[in-house]
């Protein structure tokens, strides 16, 4: 594993190198067994094999050869943070959400228990010292979208440099003018480590290389979801793609989900189905699913269904919409146009956030899937408090939907499970009795 | 009870008149259970048991008395609220937060079940129709300063008209100047209520009302704490003075402070104290304890402590900075007047607050306390991240501190008392041992 290959520069960083291995052979062993047991899975898939397996190891030596030569390196945890101008000052933004249950505990001596465990094992990890993104950071690029990362930041900053964006709450024209602010200063922040200008020019291509990005996993998306007697592979093995959109290298990985989905036009044309027909297709919607939270997919998918689509910042959130650089001749316009493109994003953290509702709607009928589920990580407010408005828009268009508040703890994955398998019956049952309705 | 008297208005306002008057009759006696039984209370608590009595009775029909004359009644939840508008238009501002557990359950119908007490209760209220405040409101306004608070808007604005002022997050030049406008708009919502131009004049008018209700909390607060040796009133009665600042008549109610404030006076002139010598005397700090919570001050007073100071929005937070009007000749210059007063609330929503710590450790020595509570509301994720900042600072000045979590429920009551009691036992063991080392 690549991970003992770059002890030197692992431990040159600050990484608790022991414990890191340990960490990173446990995740490994839990990808083989949840991923490369499906059978029939697409042979495009054994790049996304290879990256996982030196995930925290060559991608890390990538990093930090970029970093010698004074390129950025960015951590962060929304997608909120333009990529675009970190990727065009030639350097790597990526996310530091954390899934894992193990960091969790040491987070609690400083977080308080009853907040989001994505916030506490990303926390975690830095206070191990087991996470080598982290440690690779120039420095950490938080937001205020939620109290609970915006509060963790005066605490993570005793630890790691931290910046702050201040996302508004609301879209009108007065706090889009303060946003778009944010962004400038931003790229004044990456300029600060590159020591250098960054170029009109250069922030064009680095705008370029993400829509691309953007545009393969649309393109991804669309070959899962659209077909409902094909489903070419299998929602765990679409959603570690979205997870790995974070950490890899923007250009290689668009080049390989490319090439996955090369395959999966081939599957769809083959009628290659890695589910029987008539398996229920699920969209999950909701909160970020970081690696390697995988206990929702595992549960659906290993009680006889296919999730289509994720609607979550880790899926169709964070991919949907490009930015349009038309005509842009200066670095102002470039400004307005990428705020045009992030203010699209309809993060709960809006009020109001009424888009949202509507989309959902729409991509459940574009997808003609069978039900949704509304997922959220624990104390999520945003989230949970839109989840009434969301299902009552769902159960006005009779779109089955079962609720799911989870955190990183394996003690609720039965009855998860239970729940998921009952959901599922009454989705069956349902297409049943309208089988026989329409005879 | 004066909610009899009233029965006819009440139900005008659409209140379920018969559920109204049974949570009032349990509330005034869990009042006079509490409060009516404390030893040698200054007399002029009469004024206010009086008014607890008529709290939901005759007060209604003042406000709604002013509404019949276009005066606006807004009910609020947060401290942010300019309320010197709302009085400088004639009409009454007035907190809806709700202490109540009563109502918790019906919100919960909408609301999930992990998001602040606080605001489910004043939710529960609004479904119940069990709060004639709410109910007379000519809009609830609210605020972006939770993130449960401001989804919680969504869903209650198809229950009653809601305006939100966006509060940012941070404090530099420009949030500050976006913060203004918001400022404007909310005296222009005011308008539209009264239906004609707000001068500036009355506007003034209004912060001077306003100002010198801050100034008789300010002096309750410095009577109740500034003598190690005599307590003349007791926390619970000083609370529940705080809690009746956003529901009464604010020239009346400034005078009826004063009028304890005159008593007080001479109590600590003739050493009259509601505890014995060597009583602890606590500060609390952290989130509002709104009506009819008195589960905290309850649980410490009966068990041989006195509660001094509360840091939070019903409290010292609230009455600690005046507008200066001085020299102000336009509405702009007053409007900017009223966000150099607003910007001085350290609010755990900003980021950083690093003032916050830094008052509460001058509150401390500057009363001679001898302990304080770190008190939050269940999942109120910025105080009870920021709990961790100010603790570390407390421990460094060697201040015993206490951090107690806790929602309406009467569940934790028992538990609170224990851990009450074994911190009071903790600081008296503390204050003998130093006896003994200064003999
Ligand atoms: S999932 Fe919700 S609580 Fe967690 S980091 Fe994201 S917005 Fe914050
Ligand atoms: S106590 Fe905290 S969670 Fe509750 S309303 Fe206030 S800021 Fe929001």
């Amino acid at each position: 594993m690549g991970v003992e290959l770059h002890k030197d520069l692992l431990s040159s960083i600050g990484v608790d190198v022991e414990r890191h291995a340990k960490m990173m052979g446990m995740g490994l062993a839990g990808y083989q067994a949840g991923f490369m047991s499906q059978p029939n899975r697409p042979k495009a898939m054994a790049y996304f094999d290879w990256f996982m397996s030196e995930i925290q190891a060559e991608r890390i030596a990538e990093i930090n050869a970029l970093k010698a030569q004074k390129k950025p390196a960015i951590g962060t945890f929304c997608i909120f943070v333009p990529e675009e101008i970190v990727v065009g000052a030639g350097g790597a933004c990526f996310g530091l959400c954390g899934g894992a249950n193990p960091p969790i505990a040491d987070a609690e001596s400083e977080l308080p228990r009853n907040i989001c465990p994505l916030i506490k094992s990303a926390y975690g990890f830095k206070l191990q010292h087991t996470c080598a993104y982290t440690q690779s950071a120039d420095f950490i690029y938080g937001e205020t979208t939620c109290e609970a990362k915006k509060k963790t930041w005066e605490l993570l900053g005793k630890h790691h440099p931290v910046h702050v964006m201040n996302i508004p709450h609301m879209k009108r024209e007065k706090d889009l003018k303060m946003w778009q602010e944010e962004i400038k200063e931003f790229k004044e922040h990456i300029e600060e480590v590159s020591e250098r200008k960054l170029s009109l020019a250069e922030m064009l291509e680095g705008v370029k290389l993400i829509n691309a990005k953007r545009d393969a996993m649309k393109r991804l998306d669309t070959l899962r979801g659209m077909h409902p007697d094909i489903m070419p592979i299998s929602g765990k093995d679409a959603l570690f793609i979205s997870q790995m959109s974070f950490l890899d290298d923007p250009k290689r990985f668009t080049q390989k989900v490319n090439e996955l989905c090369d395959e999966l036009d081939e599957r769809i044309k083959n009628k290659v189905s890695v589910f029987p027909e008539n398996t229920p297709r699920i969209m999950v919607l909701g909160t970020p699913i970081a690696p390697p939270n995988w206990k929702l997919h595992t549960a659906v998918e290993g009680s006889g269904a296919c999730i289509i689509n994720e609607e979550g910042c880790i899926g169709h959130r964070y991919f949907k919409d490009n930015v349009d650089i038309e005509g842009v001749q200066d670095e102002d316009e470039l400004y307005a146009r990428l705020m045009q493109r992030y203010s699209k994003i309809d993060c709960a953290c809006f009020t109001p956030n009424t888009g949202r509702t509507d989309k959902i709607v729409q991509m459940y009928k574009d997808r003609k899937a069978d039900g949704v589920i509304y997922y959220t990580l624990s104390f999520c407010h945003t989230y949970n408090v839109e989840s009434h408005l969301v299902t009552e828009a769902l159960a006005k268009e009779g779109i089955p939907c079962l609720v799911i508040e989870s955190d990183y703890s394996p003690e609720d994955a039965g009855q998860i499970k239970t729940r998921v398998e009952a959901f599922l019956e009454s989705i069956t049952f349902k297409q049943k009795a309208e089988a026989f309705a329409n005879k | 009870m004066g909610v009899e008297l009233h029965k006819d208005l009440l139900e005008s306002i659409n209140v379920d008149v018969e559920r109204h008057a049974k949570m009032m009759g349990m509330g005034l006696e869990g009042y006079k259970a509490q409060f009516m039984s404390q030893a040698n209370r200054p007399k002029a608590m009469e004024y206010f048991n009086w008014f607890m009595s008529e709290i939901q009775g005759q007060r209604i029909a003042e406000i709604n008395q002013l509404r019949a004359e276009k005066k606006p009644a807004v009910g609020a939840f947060c401290i942010f609220v300019p309320e010197e508008i709302v009085v400088g238009a004639g009409g009454v501002c007035y907190g809806l937060c709700g202490g109540s557990n009563a109502t918790v359950s019906d919100a919960e119908s909408e609301l999930p079940r992990n998001i602040c007490p606080l605001i489910k209760s004043a939710y529960g209220f609004k479904l119940q129709r069990t709060c004639a405040y709410t109910q007379s409101a000519d809009f609830i306004c609210g605020e972006t300063t939770c993130e449960a608070k401001k989804k919680t808007w969504e869903l209650l604005n198809k229950h009653h008209p809601v305006h939100v002022i966006n509060v940012p997050h941070m404090k530099r030049e420009r949030d500050l100047s976006m913060w203004q406008e918001e400022i404007k708009e909310f005296k222009e919502r005011i308008e539209s209520v009264t239906e004609k131009k707000l001068t500036l004049a009355e506007m003034l008018k209004g912060v001077e009302i306003i100002n010198a209700k801050r100034s008789a909390l300010l002096r309750l607060d410095a009577l109740r704490s500034q003598n190690p040796d005599v307590m003349p009133i007791s926390g619970k009665d000083a609370l529940f003075i705080l809690q009746m600042g956003s529901m009464d008549d604010v020239v009346r109610y400034t005078q009826n402070v004063n009028n304890v404030c005159d008593e007080l006076e001479i109590r600590l002139q003739k050493g009259i104290s509601v505890f014995p010598k060597n009583t602890p005397r606590l500060m609390v700090l952290g989130t509002p304890i709104a009506i009819p919570n008195w589960k905290l001050h309850t649980a410490i007073e009966s068990s041989g402590g006195c509660v001094i100071n509360e840091e939070s929005c019903t409290g010292h937070r609230y009455y600690k900075d005046n507008v200066n009007v001085e020299g102000v000749t336009s509405k702009d210059e007053l409007y900017h007047r009223l966000i150099e007063r607003y910007a001085k609330i350290d609010c755990a929503c900003f980021t950083p607050n690093t003032g916050r710590v830094e008052k509460i450790v001058q509150m401390y020595k500057d009363r001679k306390a001898d302990g304080v509570i770190y008190y939050t509301l269940s999942f109120c994720h910025t105080y009870n991240v920021e709990s961790h900042l100010v603790t570390e600072a407390l421990a460094k000045e060697s201040i015993p501190c206490l951090v107690i979590e806790s929602d309406y429920s009467p569940e934790d009551a028992g538990q609170i008392k224990t851990r009450v009691e074994a911190f009071l036992e903790s600081i008296a063991f503390k204050q003998k041992a130093q006896t003994f080392a200064n003999k």
